[in-house]
């Protein structure tokens, strides 16, 4: 039914009126703007992707946290906190970080922009394959801000003074505005636009 | 959904319609959602011109051990202010050093020239006291002291065994030379009149290993005390003279001075020149202070020549009608031996009191006279019993007031009746004096005065020999 639109606030399946192709519709039950494909989404999720991506070297280069002890203080971006937990023989902690908080906004930013690239280039390979890499990428994205739950669990807990003090550093506001930035990303994207060539050449 | 709602109208269907707002899509967002890459590039950017402005200042500082410095956590100081921090340790080429490589921060360019000193903090006992307990626990540190502005810049450093005393280099350094090391230690301290203004910063056997160099510096506001014709005189240690007169003494400058030892800086009351920093000073060996130096007045001195010397010694009382008015400094032979010389100082309040009839005689001992009505001891005083003293009268009409370095016969005896002389001599404050003040100083045709022994031909030079000794 190629006439008919889902309200994506309240699930009113409704038509388009003749002519009003391309209008801008809104949904007659609950007044939600209605579309056929998200408005703007590859431009928004490219914007946002590029962001994300800039910000990415910043958030790994600069120093996510300084640790103050007994008066010697100490700067950690998050790679040298992940060597040093595999040097301390904490490597599952150590793995359990780098996946989380290197490998997987890489590997969202890296996905997000095959997925927008593939669809650019109107390719109709592995459809449901590219969905499902979509799906993993939206459901994975909120376990990237583990880094920052445990800073700021960090930064609150360890303020003992002249003893020991925790401070974030400006690479934790860029670690977190990556994660941010991708997961808007990923929810501005319109999985429906993986469909659209295989189905328009059908 | 429910068939009640929308009147299904459209695309032949049964579907409630869609409600049309406007007929234009409203894709404006989509240019304004790329402000956000743009703030990213901006911060981006920002960040990245903010590290590489703050980028550290890579130098190397030479020492001769890395006893505890560590890298990445050892950090240098300027004023306990973190400037930068120890990166990395090599052994140098020639093995003979540590090369300690040092990122410093880039608010520390300015403090960067060419005698920029580096020494490393850390606990440190001596017995001249206790330094550096605060990096017991922090562990060590490298301080820095920057060399002089506008000199060029240097990324080179050797860095300082010992910390320096003055850093700054704005105090007098001064070499003291001696053929003893006369147990100073490091850190051991120079004093002025009690109060410590300066230290022994370090020593050295010279080459040949005969004497011994210490290395001593004051610190600038001290420096003007240190002249060209300063002395530098042991003075560690403790002092214990047992003696009749005095009793048992014990005497230290202090408790610090005790443990480490100490030096003692004189100037004479005629200071030479200011000393210039790297002067060289002879030390001199210990002095009781107990007998000559303690017991010296300040004020004019007055040479007495006597045939014998009768049991004067320095430190010696000087006695106006039995009261302490002065001390003998020293005495010395003539050189053609016909007489000795006594110096005597007497403090500058009692001064007016020597007059150029004075008469001065020997008051060591004493004097019994067995006669007829019985036996008569006569001593001056108890002290001047025990270790011999110098007393003097003035006639009832006194003289002009002697001039310093004025010379006097020493008589044997105390001269007739004169504890019947009562000249009137004011001796009050300044200002309380009804003399007329065109009385005094005397002219210098009168210096040597010599009382009844008539002046000689070259014994001039002898006379200023020895008051210039008794300095």
């Amino acid at each position: 039914m190629r006439g008919a639109l889902a309200c994506s606030a309240c699930a009113l399946l409704c038509s388009v009126p003749a002519g009003a192709e391309g209008a801008s519709l809104a949904c007659p039950r609950c007044a939600a703007a209605l579309w056929r494909r998200k408005p703007g989404s590859i431009h928004k999720t490219w914007a946002l992707l590029t962001a994300a991506a800039i910000l990415y070297v910043p958030a790994n280069v600069l120093p996510i946290m300084t640790l103050t002890y007994l008066g010697r203080s100490r700067r950690d971006t998050i790679l040298s906190g992940v060597v040093e937990l595999f040097q301390t023989g904490m490597w599952e902690i150590g793995a359990l970080v780098f996946i989380a908080s290197i490998t997987v906004p890489l590997l969202k930013i890296v996905t997000l922009a095959y997925l927008l690239i593939t669809i650019r280039r109107r390719s109709s390979l592995h459809p449901k394959e590219r969905t499902r890499l979509y799906r993993l990428v939206e459901y994975i994205g909120r376990w990237s801000m583990i880094d920052m739950f445990m800073l700021s669990i960090l930064v609150a807990l360890v303020q003992l003074g002249w003893l020991a003090t925790v401070r974030p550093g400006p690479g934790a506001t860029c670690f977190a505005a990556v994660v941010i930035l991708t997961v808007f990303a990923a929810s501005s994207f319109d999985p429906r636009l993986i469909w659209d060539h295989r189905g328009g050449e059908q | 959904m429910s068939d009640s709602e929308a009147p299904g109208s459209g695309g032949g269907s049964d579907l409630p319609q869609a409600v049309v707002r406007s007929s234009r899509p409203s894709e404006r967002r989509v240019s304004i959602i790329w402000v956000i890459p743009i703030v990213a590039v901006v911060i981006g950017a920002g960040l990245a011109w903010r590290s590489w402005e703050n980028r550290g200042i890579d130098i190397t500082i030479e020492f001769d051990t890395a006893e505890s410095l560590l890298p990445g956590q050892t950090p240098v100081r300027f004023r306990n202010v973190d400037l930068g921090m120890v990166s990395d340790l090599t052994v140098a080429d020639d093995r003979e050093t540590v090369v300690v490589d040092v990122q410093m921060h880039v608010s520390a360019r300015p403090y960067l020239t060419k005698g920029t000193k580096f020494w490393v903090v850390k606990p440190r006992i001596t017995a001249a006291g206790v330094s550096g307990l605060g990096t017991l626990l922090s562990g060590a540190y490298i301080a820095m002291y920057p060399g002089p502005e506008s000199v060029k810049k240097d990324y080179q450093f050797t860095g300082l065994e010992e910390p320096p005393s003055d850093p700054a280099g704005t105090g007098l350094a001064l070499v003291l030379t001696s053929n003893r090391l006369h147990g100073l230690t490091e850190g051991a301290g120079i004093y002025h009149r009690g109060i410590e203004v300066g230290a022994v910063d370090r020593f050295e056997l010279d080459k040949a290993g005969e004497s011994v160099t210490i290395y001593a510096s004051i610190p600038k506001v001290f420096a003007s005390l240190v002249h060209e014709n300063s002395e530098f005189r042991i003075d560690g240690g403790f002092d214990f003279t047992a003696s009749l007169s005095g009793g048992v003494e014990f005497d230290t400058e202090s408790l610090r001075a005790l443990l480490a030892g100490g030096v003692r800086l004189d100037t004479p009351l005629d200071a030479g020149p200011p000393a210039k920093t790297g002067a060289t000073f002879r030390l001199k060996p210990r002095t009781h202070r107990t007998t000559a130096a303690k017991a010296v007045p300040v004020g004019p001195r007055f040479v007495l020549e006597t045939g014998q010397l009768n049991g004067v010694s320095p430190g010696n009382p000087v006695l106006y009608r039995g009261d302490k008015v002065g001390a003998v400094v020293n005495y010395g032979l003539r050189d053609d031996g016909r007489s000795v010389g006594i110096t005597v100082a007497i403090a500058r309040r009692y001064a007016r009191l020597v007059r150029t009839n004075s008469v001065f005689w020997n008051a060591s001992g004493v004097s019994a006279d067995l006669g007829l009505t019985g036996l008569h001891i006569h001593a001056e005083s108890l002290q001047a019993l025990m270790s011999g003293g110098i007393a003097f009268a003035t006639p009832d009409k006194p003289g002009a007031p002697a001039a310093a370095g004025s010379v006097f016969a020493l008589h044997a005896e105390a001269p007739k009746h004169h504890e019947k002389w009562k000249p009137r001599i004011w001796i009050g404050r300044k200002g309380a004096n009804p003399e007329p003040s065109a009385a005094e100083p005397a002219e210098p045709e009168k210096v040597h005065h010599r009382g009844e022994d008539a002046g000689e031909e070259g014994s001039h030079h002898w006379y200023d020999r020895l008051l210039h000794l008794s300095r």
